[in-house]
């Protein structure tokens, strides 16, 4: 019973990284009810109502961030009692975890840069990094399939679709 | 009726519905048959595809999309036991011990037979149910529209895989989400940063793309180039007795019943329509005792249930414009980038649109069957399609769409905040289903809910005096409520059994 308590929190591996799902759920609660406080703060300072029967711009968000705050204490409460349940908790985990942040950063940087570099050389180059970080290491198919797919879009967008892509 | 089923008909005239209706089903066959991408994906991926395109023939490409990646999810359970969607799961614990037997022929005709009797008997059903449907939906004012809207999204949230609760939070964040911009009765912005693009509210189809095939990449890396599944060759397509078909009529015809209902409920889905079928199947059957172990009726009953399932699900989306899965939500989504509404008075205004919706259902089926049995040896190996060359594949077609869908660089940025969000969300178990559903029906939620208390002097009593609204709001509840009774009782049984 003592070893799964023992174990929660975080284990670094190199391959994969492994947390409990309700320590998770309160990190993900902290994050989510400061998020719908300053969604309530801004709601509640919307102008009010024109018409005095209506509820104005800023009713439906102030009882939906009321609603959802609860949700997300409920949440949280839940979480607690998970953890100290003798039921064994949840794990999760994220395999290849470094790879997983290097293709967010690649991602974040082909959405700066995608205007910029043009659609085929920026579809050509993130195609190849994708799949380098997806493990695919034979020549032949880290040249074809971006080539492939960039000549199905430069097909289908520009020519069938007449999309005007930078 | 039958004018308007004509009108369906007479749009089979053009070429490109026909070209939309098999380019559909061959991406839905693809989509369905790699383990991990669903029909969700796929319609969010068919998306940019259809900009500037007719809307008849986009929608006659996204339902056949929708119904083929339902056959082909069957396929790879069959033969290497990865159901391709979580609706082809049943179809393993037969499909693959008769493969496993040498009869994957017979597996893969059956299952794809059932799957096409299957939406056939449904859409008919369908067009029984949801014309009535939506003619009483038109006597529904904001309170009753309002009520029904959260029904869907408390069914959707409450029967989430996962926690009730998180289905609930989820659904919060899409209806916030929906918020964003400028209010649509006094034009105040709301929740913009202060930057106008935001003014229009968050752009749905990058924010769909982001959160259903970004994401997914996200979790391709996490897999790695994972090794080739081994297949076996099939042999005997079409090989069955005509008389061994026949034999299944029954199991088809009621599993297909049983899907289209639990089709129609919001959240339920083809995956519960499989299950619940393939139970019922196996308790009425003469010989029980083979469920599991390699039964045809297995196999044609899950498949049945979840194709019809599809057709039950467009029941809602098309009637009442309140999409009852994540698929329809994405489909509704499509609509609206081509200026379509559904809900009631689709019927009236543009009858053309669901009318083509039934007709291609049922026209669909042939040419599905054909590419499914034409292909069966094709869409085998699709499973072994390099998890990175579908990654950079997803990944691209992700920037691209959302570019064009603005052809400007902020639906981009949202697509990309949306992908890894969605990463987040799903690997802390909050369903995705809730958020889009709500961000969908966030606007028509508020802009009835604000009518409702207008039309009645700022009065509440609205929401519990009208019988109607008030058994609405009561299903709502007990959505939300029973779900997490049932998962509490069964926690505390699994707490006293240690």
């Amino acid at each position: 019973m003592e070893d799964y308590k023992k174990a929660l929190g975080w284990r670094l591996r190199w391959d994969v990284v492994r947390g409990a799902l309700p320590v998770l759920d309160l990190l993900g609660c902290a994050a989510l009810l400061a998020v719908f406080w300053q969604y309530y703060t801004q709601a509640s300072a919307l102008p009010p109502p024109f018409n005095e029967v209506d509820i104005g711009a800023g009713g439906f968000p102030i009882l939906l961030a009321v609603a959802t705050l609860i949700g997300i204490a409920a949440v949280a409460i839940a979480a607690v009692i998970r953890l100290l349940d003798p039921v064994p908790v949840a794990w999760v985990s994220i395999r290849r975890p470094l790879f997983v942040l290097a293709t967010i950063g690649l991602l974040l940087l082909q959405s700066i840069y995608f205007e910029t570099l043009g659609t085929l050389p920026s579809v050509l180059i993130f195609s190849i990094l994708t799949m380098l970080a997806c493990g695919e290491r034979r020549p032949l198919h880290l040249i074809g399939v971006p080539l492939a797919l960039g000549a199905f879009i430069f097909v289908v967008f520009n020519l069938a679709l007449d999309v005007n892509l930078p | 009726m039958l004018e308007s089923l004509a009108i369906g008909f007479s749009a089979f005239g053009d070429p490109m519905v026909w070209f939309a209706l098999v380019f559909g089903a061959l991406a839905g066959y693809l989509i369905g048959a790699i383990p991990g991408l669903g029909p969700s994906l796929g319609v969010a991926l068919l998306i940019p595809f259809t900009y500037g395109v007719d809307p008849v023939v986009s929608i006659v490409g996204l339902v056949a999309l929708y119904a083929a990646a339902e056959y082909g999810g069957a396929i790879t359970a069959i033969l290497i036991n990865s159901p391709g969607t979580a609706a082809a799961v049943a179809t393993s614990w037969d499909g693959y011990p008769l493969t496993q037997q040498g009869r994957t022929g017979e597996a893969l005709t059956v299952s794809i037979l059932s799957s096409g009797a299957g939406i056939f008997m449904a859409t008919l059903l369908l067009i029984v149910t949801a014309v009535p449907l939506s003619e009483f939906a038109l006597r529904f004012g904001p309170g009753e529209y309002f009520a029904l809207a959260l029904v869907g999204l408390s069914l959707v949230a409450g029967l989430s895989e996962g926690s009730p609760l998180k289905g609930t939070v989820a659904m919060g964040i899409g209806l916030a989400l929906a918020t964003i911009g400028l209010d649509v009765q006094t034009g105040t912005p709301r929740f913009t940063m202060g930057n106008p693009e935001f003014f229009e509210g968050l752009p749905l189809v990058p924010v769909l793309l982001g959160l259903y095939a970004l994401s997914e990449v996200l979790f391709m890396i996490e897999d790695g180039p994972s090794e080739k599944l081994k297949s076996t060759p099939i042999g005997g397509l079409l090989a069955l007795p005509v008389k061994s078909i026949l034999g299944l009529k029954t199991a088809i015809l009621r599993s297909s019943v049983l899907g289209y209902a639990i089709g129609v409920i919001p959240g339920a889905g083809a995956s519960i329509a499989s299950f619940v079928s393939y139970a019922v199947s196996k308790r009425m059957s003469k010989t029980p005792e083979t469920f599991g172990k390699g039964s045809l009726e297995g196999v044609a009953s899950s498949e049945a249930a979840n194709n019809s399932a599809v057709a039950g699900a467009l029941a809602p989306l098309l009637a009442l414009g309140i999409p009852g899965s994540p698929t329809t939500a994405i489909m509704i989504g499509a609509l609206m980038v081509q200026g379509i509404q559904p809900g009631p008075l689709l019927f009236t205004k543009s009858p053309e649109i669901p009318y083509t919706v039934f007709v291609s259902l049922w026209v669909g089926v042939p040419v599905m069957v054909l590419i499914g049995l034409a292909g069966a040896r094709i869409w085998a190996k699709v499973a072994n399609i390099p998890r990175p060359a579908i990654a950079a594949i997803v990944a691209g077609i992700c920037y691209v769409g959302a570019y064009a869908s603005h052809t400007t660089m902020f639906p981009v940025h949202v697509m990309t905040v949306f992908g890894v969000l969605g990463y987040i969300l799903r690997k802390l178990e909050i369903p995705l289903a809730p958020i889009i559903l709500a961000l969908v029906l966030g606007e028509m939620m508020e802009t009835n809910f604000r009518r409702a208390l207008i039309s009645n002097k700022g009065e509440w009593d609205i929401f519990y005096t009208s019988p109607m609204t008030m058994i609405l709001i009561t299903i709502a509840v007990l959505a939300f409520v029973l779900p997490g009774l049932s998962q509490l009782r069964a926690r505390r049984a699994k707490a006293q059994a240690l």
